[in-house]
């Protein structure tokens, strides 16, 4: 008990330092977060100098809005969220510049189940990164984020049948590139 | 027959209507649903989802170091854009001051240009004059049985040559005034030449003695117009000597020779009143501006560190200093402020913290190196001059500044140690616990530009100097300094380091509005 209060003593000060912007504070409240936050920002992007970038704009945001932020609630949580509108923003800058490779989805067959199961967290990783922006963003926030497709029209600016679309062409096409690294590696 | 029963058939197909069932829109609808994407998805979709999150949801990345040093600089970005705009502006304001008040003596004083067209001798006509000045002037003048006869005509050249001093001086007194009314009068009866000087003399002189008679601060003239009101031959500029030329005096040479001394007068009075007129350099009330540059010698003392109980340390350390000062004088006193900019660089006391463990890739000692302070000195100092010479002028002052550290740089050394150091550490109790990193303790390394806060960014001085300054021309001084600055403040910094400067400045300073 003594320990939960003191660590959220030491989280409130850290707060506080950073509404201050004190730079020790900012340094800290990175380090701690810096792991989750770089792993939602790879789901995001293509490559890791892409999810830095968006690492470093969310953490802007972050330093600059954590006077916003509400003592109880999760800071983690908050970041996180942060962390997935700027990739959404991302998103939307990015599309303005590629052309949606829409029709590649369509000629993928459905693989095993179990070649699925055994791909590492990495591999998966890897297979979401080489999606298209689209079919990338809709995943992220349907399958881990946990949004509707009304929200993710919203957020993207998008239509609800776009959304359901794209999540179904990113679903058979990582289904296949996960497949096709079960055959290429031989598990 | 064949034709009846395809016509039959045909018929009956055409007519056939299957009843309408609600259920099989459901099944259709899912269809569609499932084509869209956006139906329930089949049971492989939920395993690839639930797989997925699993994996990703609390997905970490091991952190790089280096990472931070990016953010770090993104975070930096706005100051640093801050922080060149204001560098650049301040050294173009600075540049655009030097310029305007190097060239500002130069221009030309458009109230000091003579109106050299010839006017009716009426216009000399004074509303200020009074009748008891006209008489007095007047037998003043037919004393002198002055038996020339010049025209009207003729004396208007002469009119012309004195209107500059007339109107310079017609403010200054209403005895100008009174002398130039009765030299209209008696135009008639004196030559060109010899009006115009006698009126000119009489005018100056009768200047000087109200000024001399002392009370009135006349507005100061040009030089132009002081010369032109002595109207002394040979004066360049003024080209009176034609006047004087003995074709056109009608004057015998023995009168010519008993007025000489009233004509040119044999002492150079107008230098006397020229010095009466031209303030000295203690004198008036003046706006000043001046520019600043020098080297500092900077005494950094380190306290007693309680933390590490290490004694105090205390070094010289050179820097330098420069920026732009406003002053306002009044006679002897003068307030000065202004904007300089300092650059403290100085080394650390060796205070070591030792990080990390045996088992996890060793000790890490780390330790301050240097600092390296970028200061904002606003002075309030007040000066007085001591010694006042026609060209010199030594003074003293005293006051205090607001210091802001606007950027603070400190380099940390970063060593990698091992078991036997670390026994041997300087720091007390082994040291083996310490894991304090440098970099969190709150306040201590971040100048007003990276994000630090103005009370960790901010120390009093006080100013106690003397100087000496040489004038040239009407405006313009240069100056030499040293001014010592006592912080009577707290520390700045992670070691609390107080700093006593010594500042041997040397400058340029500029009067603004009149000359001095």
């Amino acid at each position: 008990m003594d320990i939960a209060l003191q660590l959220q003593h030491e989280e409130k000060n850290l707060i506080e330092a950073c509404v201050n912007k004190e730079r020790w504070a900012q340094k800290q409240l990175y380090e701690e977060h810096y792991g989750k936050m770089m792993g939602v920002c790879l789901r995001y992007s293509n490559n890791q100098d892409d999810a830095l970038d968006i690492l470093h704009e969310g953490f802007l945001k972050v330093f600059n809005h954590i006077s916003k932020y509400q003592p109880g609630t999760s800071i983690s949580a908050w970041i996180r969220r942060i962390m997935v509108n700027t990739s959404i923003d991302y998103y939307r800058k990015s599309i303005r510049r590629r052309t949606e490779d829409i029709d590649q989805a369509y000629h993928v067959s459905a693989p095993n189940a179990d070649a699925i199961s055994q791909c590492s967290e990495k591999e998966i990783l890897q297979a979401i990164q080489t999606l298209s922006p689209a079919y990338r963003t809709v995943f992220n926030l349907y399958v881990i984020e946990g949004y509707s497709h009304r929200e993710i029209a919203e957020q993207l600016g998008i239509t609800e049948s776009t959304s359901r679309s794209n999540l179904v062409k990113a679903r058979l096409k990582l289904k296949a590139l996960l497949a096709s690294n079960y055959f290429e590696y031989g598990k | 027959m064949e034709n009846n029963f395809d016509k039959f058939i045909r018929e009956r197909m055409e007519r056939m209507e299957v009843p309408k069932d609600g259920a099989q829109w459901g099944k259709m609808e899912q269809l569609l649903d499932q084509q869209a994407g956006g139906g329930t998805p089949d049971i492989e979709d939920v395993y690839l989802d639930g797989m997925v999150y699993d994996n990703l949801n609390t997905f970490e990345v091991p952190y790089e170091e280096g990472h931070w040093d990016a953010m770090r600089a993104r975070l930096d970005d706005p100051y640093a854009i801050r922080r060149r705009v204001m560098k650049y502006k301040v050294i173009e304001v600075a540049l655009l001051l030097l310029f305007v008040f190097t060239f500002w003596q130069y221009l030309p004083n458009s109230t000091a240009k003579m109106d050299r067209t010839p006017r009716p001798i009426a216009d000399l006509s004074s509303p200020a004059t009074t009748p008891n000045d006209q008489q007095q002037t007047a037998g003043e003048l037919s004393s002198d049985q002055l038996t020339t006869s010049a025209t009207l005509e003729r004396a208007t050249l002469a009119e012309s040559a004195s209107a500059g001093a007339l109107a310079g001086l017609q403010q200054a007194s209403a005895t100008t005034l009174a002398a130039a009314g009765t030299y209209n009068r008696t135009a008639s009866t004196t030559s060109e030449a010899n009006a115009s000087n006698l009126l000119a003399t009489q005018t100056t002189r009768s200047t000087y003695s109200a000024l001399r008679g002392g009370d009135a601060m006349v507005t100061p003239l040009s030089n132009l117009q002081l010369l032109s009101a002595n109207l002394v031959p040979n004066e360049p500029g003024l080209n009176l000597l034609p006047t004087l030329a003995p074709g056109q005096l009608l004057m015998n040479p023995s009168e010519m020779m008993r007025i000489q001394p009233k004509l040119v007068d044999p002492q150079p009075d107008h230098l006397a009143a020229e010095r009466l007129l031209v303030k000295s350099p203690a004198e008036g009330r003046r706006l000043r501006v001046g520019m600043v540059f020098g080297p500092d010698v900077n005494y950094v003392m380190t306290p007693y560190d309680d933390k590490f109980r290490q004694d105090p340390f205390n070094q010289y350390a050179l820097g330098y200093s420069g920026g732009l000062t406003l002053s306002f004088q009044y006679n002897r006193w003068e307030v000065e402020t202004g904007a300089i900019y300092s650059a403290k660089s100085y080394g650390a006391r060796n205070t070591y913290e030792i990080q990390g463990s045996f088992f996890q890739g060793g000790y890490v000692r780390k330790g301050l190196a240097g600092s390296e302070l970028d200061i904002l000195r606003i002075p309030l100092n007040v000066r007085y001059n001591m010694v006042v010479k026609r060209k010199w002028n030594f003074y003293m002052l005293t006051g205090a500044s607001v210091n802001m550290a606007l950027e603070r740089l400190h380099q940390f050394t970063n060593q990698t140690v091992g078991n036997s150091e670390i026994m041997a550490s300087p720091v007390p109790g082994g040291a083996l616990n310490l894991v304090t990193d440098l970099h969190r303790d709150p306040g201590t390394y971040d100048g007003l530009f990276e994000g630090g806060s103005i009370f960790e960014n901010t120390y009093l001085s006080a100013n106690l100097g003397v100087g000496v300054e040489r004038f040239f021309g009407g405006r313009m001084s240069i100056f030499f300094e040293p001014v010592y600055q006592q912080q009577f403040t707290r520390g700045m910094g992670p070691q609390k380091d107080q700093i006593n400067t010594m500042s041997l400045q040397t400058g340029v300073r500029v009067n603004l509005g009149a000359k001095r």
